[in-house]
């Protein structure tokens, strides 16, 4: 479904070309959940951004991004306009930062769907409302409600039924529990779930977060600074990592270590070249630590 | 270099505004208050080159020590507003309650009238002169900047780190010092110079209607109001001063939106 | 050292039309903390904890019940009380960025609390700024820095600096490490709990994140609608804890080992 292939990503700031994501490659078959592990500077939001193909101008890319064989670098606005919301969909951190304060929620779900379909505003709310319901939001009187007026874990449980109102091929999201409570984050990544049963969405995830990931990826990447340290199939990487990097990350998760003896950063060699340790299973070499 | 090009110029033409006020005495031909009633209403020439006006006297010399009416007149008002607005509106944001209520009362009050009026009804009741045109003006313009510090400060006083000096016992006028001034001067100084064109061109109104400068003083409102009897005649007379008023708020709000673009863009 | 004594607090939404909407963020709420212990406040936002969190530093009034540090009452209107309750009583906010002054220099953050009180020369003041600095991992020269050229988990270590400048007593941490890169949350609890060894601090750890809390707390209070439904003197007991509630944030932790996964999906789903 989503092959990245070689992709590099360089910013123009003021103190000039800086690369942000480095040769980057990586498939996500077509009904499976590709999940990013990174920390904040690795380069994960970039590659989401790159995916939609947000702020052109001011980035350089190198590679290619593919989507079902489709070039998505070699596009022109009028084509990416009818990709993203249609075939590719996406959910944000920060749901409140999403939404037009002044605009209600039934608004917001109708514009979105009439920007790729033709339907008559009563068919469209009758969509809206049908979807809501899907997600177990069933209050009559939520499309009539503001932004402001519902809550983080409400409002994002919106974005996901207006994001998968137009049944999109892919769906993104970059961290998309992380401003939310524990029980409310599991709420959602139960509804992500049950998006890709019932509609074999494919979806990537992102997230700094490795229980969220473990709960929802089939395979993992592990990101930092803009480069990958381990790919492979989910179950591998959590049970037996073999980067330092990705030890460090599930140590910190795991439930009987102590405090002292975990570790609390990593500043190690990330020039080393990536291997292919086994059939779809990449992991970056690192100098031999004695 | 590019982006900037519109800060470069208006603030180079603003230097010439501000040296040709400084510099008045000895840029101007002639003494502006010399009267020569034999060479009056003159045309442009050599020895006046702006021509004289209807007393003989240098029009472009009378223009030239207008500038530094103006100017002068403008940069004091821009610093006792500054003064006045600042304190009543760190002490109705910051302090709030009644002492808010009050202040803000008489303030929506005072801004229900328009400005020119305002400062037409004051003069009047002082009297014209300098003196007065200065506090009647003064008077008129601390009022709408105070409401702008007031609502700044209410918002600045909800930040974390102003709750976090508050709650370890940072007395109150140091956290305005600290905290809230460094973030208010700047908005409201840039505020204050796009405002001056404003003032100027008050002062050229209050001027006009003869209860501003009092003669012989150079300023430019009073000399189109002199030269009104001879608008058919000389009609430069009016115009030179006119136009003078029009570049230069011109440029002052040239130079204050310039400023603030480039403001916002460093943000 | 801490006693909360039957404290609640009411809030009143106030509408334009139609009734007020009352909403009791805290119920008779009591518990105590001694010194050098940390205790937990585990709950899901609207819990009361974060409301906890504010009465306790000071920010909102209990509209009944008492809060007594150190036998002073925190309502107390003796100004000496009053200073002594803010020079032991500090907090470290959630948000490292939003938390110091942006215009100000490192070491004018941390002295900010000194100022108040500690009676120190500027020599004095200095050095102790240092110290401080090399106490929380930083070196000394950050001290001339401005907040945005330092990265989130050295500036959340500055307002940590800032906590303990005045040798306090109690310090509450609001949420304080859920912003934070998993691996720099680590680093930052390991310093905390160096800090604790060393000092003899108490903490107040206000979070939702039940992972933290085992590796990190000593006591454990589970909160729900404004009162302390389950309360653990030993952490290693989360596991065991009984109330539905706390059962419901057990099961709502995401675990990264396959077979826990499969097996809270099952519980889940019941």
């Amino acid at each position: 479904m989503l092959e990245i292939r070689d992709l590099s990503i360089t910013l123009q700031t003021a103190q000039g070309p800086k690369k942000v994501v480095q040769h980057v490659d990586f498939q996500i078959p077509t009904g499976t959940t590709l999940g990013i592990v990174g920390e904040s500077g690795s380069g994960k939001t970039m590659l989401c951004y790159a995916i939609l193909q947000l702020f052109r101008e001011s980035r350089h890319y190198g590679g290619d991004i593919l989507l079902e064989g489709r070039s998505l670098l070699g596009m022109d606005e009028q084509q990416l306009r009818c990709l993203r919301g249609n075939d590719v969909a996406c959910i944000l951190q920060n749901p409140m930062a999403m939404f037009n304060p002044i605009i209600t929620i039934g608004k917001h779900m109708v514009e979105t769907l009439q920007a790729h379909r033709s339907l008559s505003k009563k068919q469209a709310l009758h969509i809206a409302t049908e979807q809501l319901a899907f997600f177990q939001l069933t209050d009559s009187r939520l499309l009539k409600k503001y932004p402001h007026e519902l809550s983080g874990g409400m409002l994002q449980r919106v974005m996901i039924a207006m994001a998968m109102s137009l049944r999109p091929k892919l769906l993104l999201a970059d961290e998309p529990t992380t401003a939310l409570d524990t029980m409310t984050q599991l709420k959602i990544l139960e509804e992500l779930s049950h998006c890709q049963q019932q509609y074999q969405t494919t979806m990537l995830i992102v997230s700094h977060d490795l229980g969220v990931i473990a709960r929802m990826a089939d395979q993992i990447v592990v990101m930092r600074r803009g480069k990958i340290m381990e790919y492979g199939p989910a179950e591998r990487i959590l049970q037996n990592p073999v980067h330092s990097y990705t030890k460090a990350l599930v140590a910190a998760k795991r439930k009987d270590d102590q405090l002292e003896k975990l570790v609390d950063s990593w500043s190690g060699d990330t020039n080393g070249i990536l291997y292919e340790l086994d059939t779809n299973y990449w992991v970056r070499q690192e100098e031999s630590r004695c | 270099m590019k982006k900037h090009l519109s800060l470069i110029i208006s603030s180079l033409l603003v230097l010439v505004l501000v040296v040709m006020a400084l510099f008045a005495p000895w840029l101007a031909p002639h003494d502006p208050y010399t009267t020569d009633i034999a060479n009056k209403l003159q045309g442009f020439s050599m020895q006046y080159p702006l021509g004289t006006d209807h007393l003989g006297r240098c029009v472009l010399s009378r223009l030239l020590y207008g500038t530094r009416t103006s100017l002068l007149l403008a940069s004091g008002v821009l610093f006792i507003t500054l003064i006045i607005s600042i304190i009543v509106g760190c002490l109705a944001g910051y302090i709030g309650g009644l002492v808010d209520l009050v202040l803000m009362r008489i303030c929506d009050v005072l801004l229900s009238i328009p400005d020119f009026i305002f400062a037409l009804v004051i003069v009047g009741a002082l009297g014209g002169g300098i003196k007065n045109m200065f506090v009647a003006i003064s008077f008129v313009s601390w009022v709408g900047f105070a409401r702008i510090i007031r609502n700044m400060v209410r918002s600045l006083k909800e930040s974390t780190y102003v709750q976090y000096a508050r709650l370890t016992g940072v007395p109150k006028r140091k956290i305005i010092r600290r905290h809230i001034l460094p973030f208010v001067f700047p908005q409201i100084f840039l505020l204050k110079l796009i405002g001056l064109g404003s003032t100027i061109l008050l002062i050229s109104e209050l001027s006009f209607l003869g209860l501003g400068v009092t003669a012989p003083m150079a300023e430019w409102g009073m000399m189109i109001n002199d030269s009104k009897t001879y608008l058919m005649s000389e009609p430069t007379l009016m115009f030179i001063p006119g136009i003078m008023i029009s570049l230069t708020v011109l440029i002052f709000n040239w130079f204050g939106d310039a400023l603030r673009t480039a403001m916002d863009a460093k943000i | 050292m801490l006693k909360i004594q039957q404290v609640s607090k009411t809030y009143r939404k106030k509408r334009l039309f139609g009734e007020h909407e009352t909403i009791e963020a805290v119920k008779n709420m009591s518990f105590t903390l001694k010194q050098g212990v940390c205790l937990a406040i585990v709950g899901e936002s609207g819990s009361g904890k974060t409301t906890l969190g504010k009465l306790i530093i000071g920010m909102e009034k209990p509209d009944s019940g008492i809060i007594q540090f150190d036998h002073i009452n925190l309502a107390t209107t003796c100004k000496e009380e009053k200073k002594q309750l803010q020079k032991n009583i500090q907090i470290v906010f959630q948000d490292c960025h939003s938390a110091v002054n942006p215009k100000m220099k490192i070491r004018d953050i941390i002295a900010e609390p000194m100022n108040c009180h500690l009676q120190l020369t500027k020599q004095q003041q200095l050095e102790k700024i240092k110290e401080l600095l090399v106490q929380v991992g930083l070196s000394e020269r950050d001290a001339q820095k401005y907040p945005h050229q330092l990265s989130g988990g050295q500036l959340q270590r500055v307002t940590i600096a800032r906590a303990i400048a005045t040798d306090p007593k109690l310090i509450i941490l609001d949420e304080s490490i859920n912003s934070l890169d998993i691996l720099v949350q680590i680093s930052i609890l390991k310093l905390l709990k160096k800090l604790q060894q060393e000092r003899g601090f108490s903490y107040l750890f206000i979070t939702h994140d039940l992972h933290a809390v085992s590796l990190f707390a000593d006591e454990v209070a589970v909160v729900d609608q404004g009162e302390v439904v389950e309360f653990l003197h030993d952490v290693s007991q989360i596991p065991c804890m009984t109330h539905p509630i706390s059962q419901r944030l057990l099961a709502s932790r995401l675990p990264i080992n396959r077979q826990e996964i499969s097996s809270l999906q099952g519980e889940q789903v019941s």
